[in-house]
């Protein structure tokens, strides 16, 4: 058969299409559940991480069982409404996620709150998993969930010097937590109104900040009005 | 060494370097190269990517009519990139996360392209493995370097571990523009300079030099 015939070529495209198709459809196939399962651990390593709670990720079957373990809630007007686990499982496989959702556990400490919270970034929205003691004056910890900032700028926001300035922050009186310039090694004060922003990355910075406040402020709003 | 398969390396490696002589792949060299890490792991998925799919062309090379041909080149190469992916994705989430968009785009790595014209369409399968391999290796060698001048001036880190204090480019603060896309131009630049003045000494015909030879103070 002549090699430049439209015939030859149609056949050809079509052949070497679907011999190169079918292994990525059945390695996709196969690897699904455990890209799914991969997905849910690190998600619940954030919001067990941003509450202070114990998670490795290396042992994904405690951390989902930690995270089935803490009282899920959605949002319903202004108030707070409970889901089960299987509730925001079920949500997550119809391809529309419970959002926001929020978390609660009683734990020695007293209360912890959790919860998502998205926001603009430098190159695309910035998901933060954060968490609060019982009434919102201070920060349990900070995760970034996802984020594609730029990797060595403000993709810094995922390293431990930016996450752990977080844990125990105390949530200003103001209600808004003030970003500043610092040493590069985080600021240590628990205490002050500030923590150290990303040096070079001002729009990150700036959109961490943003998000960080808009949520203690609806935190407060929300537990303030109880839970139903 | 010797032989088609020695003669092979030095080209890519090189004379011939990806990089410093056909300055191919320059946008990742820009972007991926202030971590050493992550640096790492994306040439050697450019480096895997490039030899398969240099492999795999040339076992169907002459089968391919000449108006598909970059259409199949492409497709091939899609395809190594996806394989990369989704076993990065379920095997080494943290990796796949830490590259992010990265992965994907190996696919638009002009060396690969370049490698599969160049070679592997003349070629056969094991010595077109090689000339791809030995291409990502050529290209790997350059982006390490870099990536190494990089993350230690603009962090003070290699791999993650603090080398130089943290104040020691400027006070208080790294040098930033280290981090930033802008300092790998100037870094490509002077290894292009350095490599081509090396190059070029070396295939200019050794003139005879009495004067230099008998030297001596005057």
């Amino acid at each position: 058969m002549n090699k430049e015939s439209t015939l030859y070529v149609v056949i050809f495209s079509l052949i070497v299409t679907f011999v190169l198709v079918l292994p990525l459809t059945v390695a996709n196939v196969l690897t699904k559940d455990l890209v799914e399962q991969n997905k849910q651990v690190a998600s619940a390593v954030s919001i067990l991480q941003a509450m202070g709670l114990p998670a490795d990720k290396k042992q994904p079957k405690q951390v989902l069982a930690s995270y089935d373990g803490l009282e899920k809630f959605k949002l319903d007007g202004k108030s707070l409404v409970p889901v089960t686990t299987a509730d925001v499982r079920a949500a997550e496989k119809s391809g529309f996620p419970i959002q926001p959702l929020f978390y609660k556990t009683t734990g020695a400490s007293g209360v912890i709150w959790a919860g998502t919270f998205t926001g603009p970034g430098l190159w695309g929205n910035i998901t933060l998993a954060l968490g609060f003691d019982e009434k919102i004056e201070r920060m349990t910890g900070f995760q970034a969930v996802a984020q594609v900032e730029t990797p060595g700028l403000g993709a810094r926001i995922s390293e431990p010097w930016f996450i752990n300035q977080f844990t125990g922050q105390k949530v200003p009186a103001s209600g808004t937590v003030k970003f500043v310039s610092g040493s590069g090694a985080g600021d240590a004060n628990k205490d002050n109104d500030t923590v150290d922003g990303v040096t070079g990355a001002t729009i990150t910075t700036n959109g961490t900040r943003d998000i960080i406040n808009k949520a203690i402020a609806e935190m407060k709003e929300l537990t303030a009005g109880g839970v139903q | 060494m010797s032989g088609p398969y020695a003669k092979v390396f030095r080209e890519n490696v090189f004379t011939n370097n990806p990089i410093l002589v056909q300055v191919l792949g320059i946008c990742s060299t820009l972007a991926v190269t202030n971590m050493l890490s992550n640096t790492l792991i994306m040439t050697v998925g450019v480096a895997l990517v490039t030899a398969f799919s240099s492999w795999t062309l040339s076992l169907i090379n002459t089968t391919i009519p000449r108006k598909v041909r970059m259409i199949v080149q492409v497709l091939i190469i899609s395809f190594w990139t996806i394989i990369v992916d989704i076993l990065l994705r379920a095997y080494a989430p943290e990796i796949s996360k830490s590259l992010g968009p990265y992965v994907g785009l190996i696919i638009t790595n002009c060396i690969i392209m370049g490698r599969l014209e160049a070679f592997a369409q003349a070629n056969k399968p094991a010595i077109s493995w090689w000339d791809g391999f030995t291409a990502g290796l050529g290209y790997m060698l350059i982006l390490l370097a870099l990536a190494v001048v990089r993350e230690l001036l603009g962090f003070g880190t290699l791999l993650g571990f603090q080398i130089f204090p943290l104040d020691f480019t400027s006070t208080g603060n790294n040098w930033t523009i280290m981090v930033m896309a802008p300092s790998a131009f100037f870094l490509v630049a002077v290894i292009v300079w350095v490599s081509k003045t090396a190059q070029l000494k070396k295939s200019q015909p050794k003139a005879p030099a009495p004067a230099a030879a008998t030297g001596g103070a005057k």
